[in-house]
């Protein structure tokens, strides 16, 4: 999972070459690399890819923080393991 | 018990219109703040470097900004059941008008400044205050150029039982104080902005302690305080594509109400601050336009103090002077471009929101500018004929209707025009009477600082990188 996300976000978010290899737990909401267009860019590559629908209350900071925190974020969503989401 | 819910009107919508089905190339106008090689304060763009305008929307609202699969978008029950207490609008036909001005034109108005808070706005108050309602958000911040967003999101927060606090332009609140009576009056706290709450504001007080203050610098703090805690969000009045959106009941029920008449505009003309009653009156009329296989056209209205279709750039840009807004490519006069002091303080923003300028750059817009003391006497007719006083900005609209019918021949058969008056203009009296005394002269952009900010503006865009090849 962690792969696959941070090949998406290397691929697509990061274009300065400078900025890769994306390391897991680099910052990505400090750094900039995620703004409000490239949060919801994720947002929509992450429902289609774990075939997932993210509501108002899972759009926060800590869910989109970095590789690691979106991966956290998804193993919540596993079978068995959903939360309430609005 | 029975049912208390306000009865609906068979023309009210039940959903909105959302443009981007029809025309999905209108959605590519932002830029990732990770293209940006340098930072834009040293370019003097902003006054801080910028975070992003991270995470403040509701997914439920930034989906709707980005939506092209759905042509009608429906519209929560609960903010149906608060636009059945003001909606339908009036849609009536200005006949008084027309004999005044002896135009070859069927002249029909819109009128949005019958609802409590006064103005269009509350369309999409209403509905970003359930949605964030909803999201858990507490606490609604936000920045007000003419005071009418200000009101209106006052208004919904009190209805959604939210905080409100609003920063509102200086130049404005001065011309206008008993509006921020209304907000306080809904439980609204009120800033003078630039103030001194916020970095950004300091800043501004401390290059110019006299500063008007601008919309820009407005957002700018409402974004700075809304990023202190969790529970606070920023709500914006205008540009983004979900609050045009929100706006289109307003074109919907105007086609409804002149299919019940029996006629279709050939022309329709609104005001153009950032674009959302610009943007709520014409977008379904594209639509229908497109579903009637008939030509439209349409006219936004500026001010000519702060005219940013007709002397503006096609550039990326951002809203607010933290510089914390998405970048988006659209017509403007630069962030730091401080427009002089008119009445329409709602078409002082720098720039039309990204919607609204690629209709502008494709040219499925017109424009024209419009100078306040042409269009205060084209309100005053208005009034005179109509028996109502359009705000300032629904001014500017009236002034290009009636440019646009002048110029109509008269051997071709009447031009059929419809002009949103997008609020009143009862708390501008004193605005009108100085007016009528003479006291009020034309105000046209500064010069010296529109070069400035274009300099800047043109700067900021050579600090933006190239998009990365596609692997």
């Amino acid at each position: 999972m962690e792969t696959v996300i941070n090949d998406y976000i290397s691929r697509e978010l990061v274009p300065d070459a400078a900025l890769l290899p994306l390391a897991n737990d680099t910052p990505l909401l400090d750094s900039g690399i995620l703004d409000s267009l490239g949060l919801l860019r994720i947002v929509v590559f992450v429902e289609e890819r774990f075939g997932i629908t993210m509501g108002d209350a899972d759009l926060l900071p800590e869910n989109f923080a970095s590789v690691d925190a979106i991966c956290a974020y998804l193993r919540t969503r596993e079978p068995g393991k959903e939360a309430a989401h609005g | 018990m029975g049912d208390h819910r306000v009865p609906r009107d068979p023309q009210l919508p039940t959903h909105w219109f959302n443009i981007l089905h029809d025309r999905p190339q209108y959605l590519t106008s932002a830029v990732s703040r990770s293209r940006l090689a340098g930072d834009p304060k040293a370019a003097g763009h902003v006054k801080a470097p910028g975070q992003g305008a991270l995470l403040q929307q509701p997914l439920s609202l930034a989906r709707q900004s980005v939506n092209t699969a759905d042509r009608f978008i429906p519209i929560p029950d609960e903010v149906l059941d608060l636009y059945a207490q003001y909606r339908p609008t009036p849609l009536r036909r200005a006949a008084r008008l027309e004999e005044r001005l002896g135009a070859n034109a069927r002249i029909y108005y819109k009128y949005e400044g019958a609802n409590l808070t006064g103005s269009h706005k509350l369309n999409t108050a209403l509905a970003q205050a359930y949605y964030y309602s909803r999201a858990g958000v507490k606490h609604l911040v936000t920045g007000t150029g003419a005071g009418q967003w200000g009101t209106a999101l006052a208004y919904a927060c009190q209805v959604m039982g939210l905080r409100c606090t609003i920063f509102w332009v200086r130049s404005t609140m001065r011309q206008k104080p008993i509006r921020g009576e209304m907000m306080r009056l809904f439980g609204a706290d009120v800033h003078e902005s630039p103030s001194n709450l916020t970095e950004v504001g300091r800043s501004t007080l401390k290059e110019d302690p006299d500063a008007i203050g601008t919309l820009a610098g407005a957002t700018g703090e409402a974004l700075a305080l809304a990023s202190e805690d969790s529970d606070s969000r920023f709500a914006v009045g205008s540009g983004e594509n979900s609050v045009l959106l929100h706006q289109t009941v307003i074109g919907e029920e105007a086609i409804s109400q002149l299919t019940s008449l029996g006629d279709f505009p050939d022309c329709v003309i609104a005001c153009m601050g950032a674009g959302s009653n610009f943007g709520g009156i014409t977008l379904p009329f594209l639509g229908a336009a497109k579903d009637r296989d008939r030509p439209i056209r349409l006219v936004a209205v500026e001010s000519a103090a702060c005219p940013k279709l007709t002397r503006g750039r096609y550039m990326y840009d951002l809203s607010d002077d933290l510089g914390t807004t998405p970048i988006t490519k659209i017509y403007s006069l630069g962030s730091t471009y401080v427009p002089p002091p008119v009445y329409a303080g709602g078409l002082r923003h720098h720039s039309a929101g990204p919607l609204a300028s690629a209709m502008y750059a494709d040219g499925s817009v017109e424009a024209m500018a419009i100078d306040q003391v042409t269009s205060f006497r084209a309100g005053l007719l208005f009034c005179e004929t109509e028996g109502i006083l359009p705000a300032p900005e629904a001014a500017h609209a009236v002034a290009g209707m009636m440019d646009v019918v002048s110029r109509h021949p008269r051997e071709e058969p009447p031009l059929v025009v419809l002009v949103n008056i997008s609020g009143h203009g009862l708390l501008d009296l004193n605005a009108y009477t100085r007016f009528a005394a003479g006291e009020i002269e034309p105000v046209m952009a500064d010069d010296a600082s529109l070069a400035r900010s274009m300099s800047a503006l043109e700067e900021f865009n050579r600090s933006i990188a190239e998009p990365a090849e596609a692997p």
